[in-house]
């Protein structure tokens, strides 16, 4: 077995709003081995891009903080280093891609630039080896006249185009760790495809971890080896991918799965979840989607569900399987 | 952008033609009577009638007008009625000290502007913000005149320092572009902080923090250079106004620049003087504008010119 690249373990994060510290993290405990990618699914507002901040401690002008918890990263706790030790780590060993492929690059500065600034700083290169080195990049994601592009601005480059770069940037370091938070979600579908295609390609040839982020499940089933579902700053599944979409556990994520569209599905309306997420102020106190949940009992409205393990690579929060025997309810 | 350049200095032209017809009549509606000025106190009506024949003045307003423009056409400025010189000539020794004076007072203006802006945006709500911010705020609400009272009572009455006025050398200039480019820094660093905290919420900044760089090389390379766009129009302006704008501080100072001569020349009606020096402030106002705007053009790469 692989070591693992990262190990997040009863990570819990804040914010501060009115002076009164709000916690929107409460324990997420997840992991992920070298060449893996792991799909994190779950509804808006359930900490999915706090999750991925928290990795990287990309908290600067928010009030957000890790309370408690710890971060392996390559066997290092990142929640026990300095601001300068991390930066060394962020864009170099861990790098990232986000939704916006509009607004994640800098209009004023050329590609180029944009580009060699942290292979420059990381891999202590000089200009004229950097900018080889950035073109090389920009090959490797598919860009074929990367020569001229490097002199461009974005706002001269497509969507997809730019998302291209955006993953030539995170991956110029050969990092050990990238975390992608709906990297194709603004994007048409058939730039979609390619993006998760070159993203696959690259792990493959770096034998990278990802972190995917991202609310679509056939993102999911098409790319990941693994998912974590989040609810309410809680991870409330952990499954091979087979596994999840073979044999949901937990009523969430069967409520998830069901809301998906099938071909040839002929009803009219989805079978969505019914209510919200609860705001992080008004959490209930027990199971936190017991008000969602179809299947709730008295216990689920008192304590907290325990995680359970349900085989090695497997995990549940809920009653359902805390009282009963795993083997009748597999 | 050089044909974009070209096209906005023909479009000056119609621009400074409606300033001068504006100039004009308005100057002939201050009251008082130039030839009577000119030809003194104890001039009978005659000779008040012939100085106003000798100078033009007796001929139809319209007739005035074109005769100025025609002149000016071939650089001719006229004489002025109270000196008997050129005006070109008085331009001359007043132009590059105001020149000067508007320079440094842009200078210091916008070096510490920038300063208090970034310091303040990135330490928002702490301290050296509250600080830089109650500065700026004294800069743009403390009037001119005043502040520059209380400069010459400090610095030169007081510790002896400066000149009190006049013109002598660097240090005449020091009180008066403090005076004079108080409010602009103020602006200047209040609109460098909305500005920067507005571009440190991008996106792209969040890009830079990911790729590991020290934060000087995101405020300074990501932050500043994207919020220099706006704070460089603002400033541009502020500096187009200053040129005009330093009558105040040259009377407090008695500066022999552009904006004495101004004062001095309206209060004994030399009409062609006052004439070519408002004249004068339009087209500066104007050109620096033109600068300004292609500045904007050169530090945003999304606006492509001549496309
Ligand atoms: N800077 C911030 N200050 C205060 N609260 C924040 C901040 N950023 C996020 N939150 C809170 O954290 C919660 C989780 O946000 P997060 O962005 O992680 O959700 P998400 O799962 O990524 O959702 P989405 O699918 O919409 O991206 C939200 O309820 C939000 O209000
Ligand atoms: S613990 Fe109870 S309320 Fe929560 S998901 Fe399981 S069954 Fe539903
Ligand atoms: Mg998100």
């Amino acid at each position: 077995m692989t070591e693992h690249v990262l190990r997040v373990s009863d990570l819990e994060t804040s914010f501060m709003r009115d002076k009164t510290e709000i916690k929107i993290l409460r324990g997420v405990n997840f992991s992920i081995r070298k060449g893996e990618i792991l799909g994190l699914v779950g509804e808006s507002g359930s900490g999915k891009s706090l999750t991925s901040l928290s990795i990287m401690q990309l908290f600067h002008g928010t009030t957000g903080k890790i309370v408690k918890g710890s971060i392996y990263f390559n066997g290092e706790d990142l929640t026990k280093m300095s601001e300068s030790e991390i930066r060394k780590i962020r864009g170099k060993q861990m790098a990232m891609i986000f939704q916006e492929p509009m607004t994640s690059l800098n209009p004023v500065l050329k590609i180029g630039k944009q580009l060699m600034e942290a292979i420059e700083m990381h891999l202590k290169l000089p200009k004229s080896e950097s900018k080889h080195h950035a073109i090389q990049m920009l090959k490797s994601v598919g860009i074929g006249r990367a020569e001229e592009i490097i002199h461009e601005y974005p706002h001269q480059l497509s969507g997809g185009m730019r998302q291209r770069v955006m993953i030539a940037m995170a991956m110029a370091c050969h990092p050990n760790l990238l975390i992608a938070d709906e990297p194709t979600t603004a994007l048409d579908v058939t730039i979609q495809a390619q993006i998760l295609e070159l993203m696959k390609k690259l792990k493959e040839e770096n034998e990278t971890a990802i972190l995917l982020i991202t609310h679509d499940l056939g993102v999911v089933a098409e790319m990941c080896d693994k998912v974590v579902v989040m609810y309410a700053g809680q991870v409330v599944e952990e499954a091979d991918v087979f596994e999840l979409f073979a044999s949901p556990k937990h009523p969430y994520t069967k409520g998830l799965i069901a809301s998906v569209p099938k071909i040839g599905d002929k009803k009219e309306v989805l079978d969505s979840i019914n209510g919200h997420v609860p705001s992080p102020q008004n959490m209930p106190k027990g199971c936190k989607f017991a008000p969602r949940c179809n299947q709730v009992m008295s216990i689920c409205q008192e304590e907290s569900p325990p995680t359970v393990e349900i085989s090695a690579t497997r995990q549940c929060s809920c009653w359902l399987y805390a009282k009963k025997d795993v083997e009748v309810n597999a | 952008m050089w044909k974009y350049t070209a096209r906005r200095i023909v479009e000056m032209i119609p621009i400074l033609i409606v300033i001068s017809i504006l100039t004009f009549l308005f100057i002939h509606l201050i009251p008082g009577d130039p030839a009577r000025l000119v030809a003194g106190k104890d001039a009978t009506i005659e000779d008040v009638e012939n100085v106003r024949h000798e100078l033009g003045l007796d001929k139809p307003i319209l007739k005035q007008y074109v005769d100025y423009m025609k002149n000016l056409m071939t650089g001719e400025l006229g004489t002025s009625l109270t000196t008997g010189l050129p005006v070109i000539d008085m331009f001359k020794t007043r132009f590059m000290p105001s020149l000067h004076l508007t320079f440094l007072s842009m200078l210091w203006a916008t070096l510490i502007g920038l300063m208090i802006g970034v310091f303040s945006a990135i330490n928002k709500n702490k301290w050296p913000d509250y600080f830089g911010m109650v500065t700026a705020v004294s800069g743009i609400s403390i009037p001119g005149f005043w502040l520059g009272l209380l400069l010459i009572q400090l610095f030169s009455v007081q510790l002896g320092l400066f000149p009190t006025g006049g013109l002598d050398g660097f240090s005449s200039y020091i009180l008066p572009s403090l005076t004079l480019g108080a409010g602009i820094m103020s602006m200047i660093a209040r609109f460098t902080r909305s500005s920067m905290l507005e571009t440190l919420q991008a996106d792209f900044i969040r890009t830079g923090r990911a790729k590991g760089l020290k934060e000087h090389s995101v405020i300074v390379t990501h932050a500043l250079r994207n919020s220099l766009i706006s704070v460089v129009t603002v400033a541009g302006l502020q500096f187009g106004f200053l040129l005009g704008g330093s009558v105040v501080v040259e009377t407090v100072f008695s500066f022999p620049g552009m904006g004495r001569l101004l004062i001095d020349s309206i209060a004994f009606r030399d009409y062609p003087v006052i004439q070519s020096a408002l004249l004068l402030f339009a087209f500066e106002f104007i050109l620096v504008n033109l600068i300004v705007d292609v500045l904007y053009t050169v530090l945003n790469p999304k606006i492509q010119l001549d496309s």
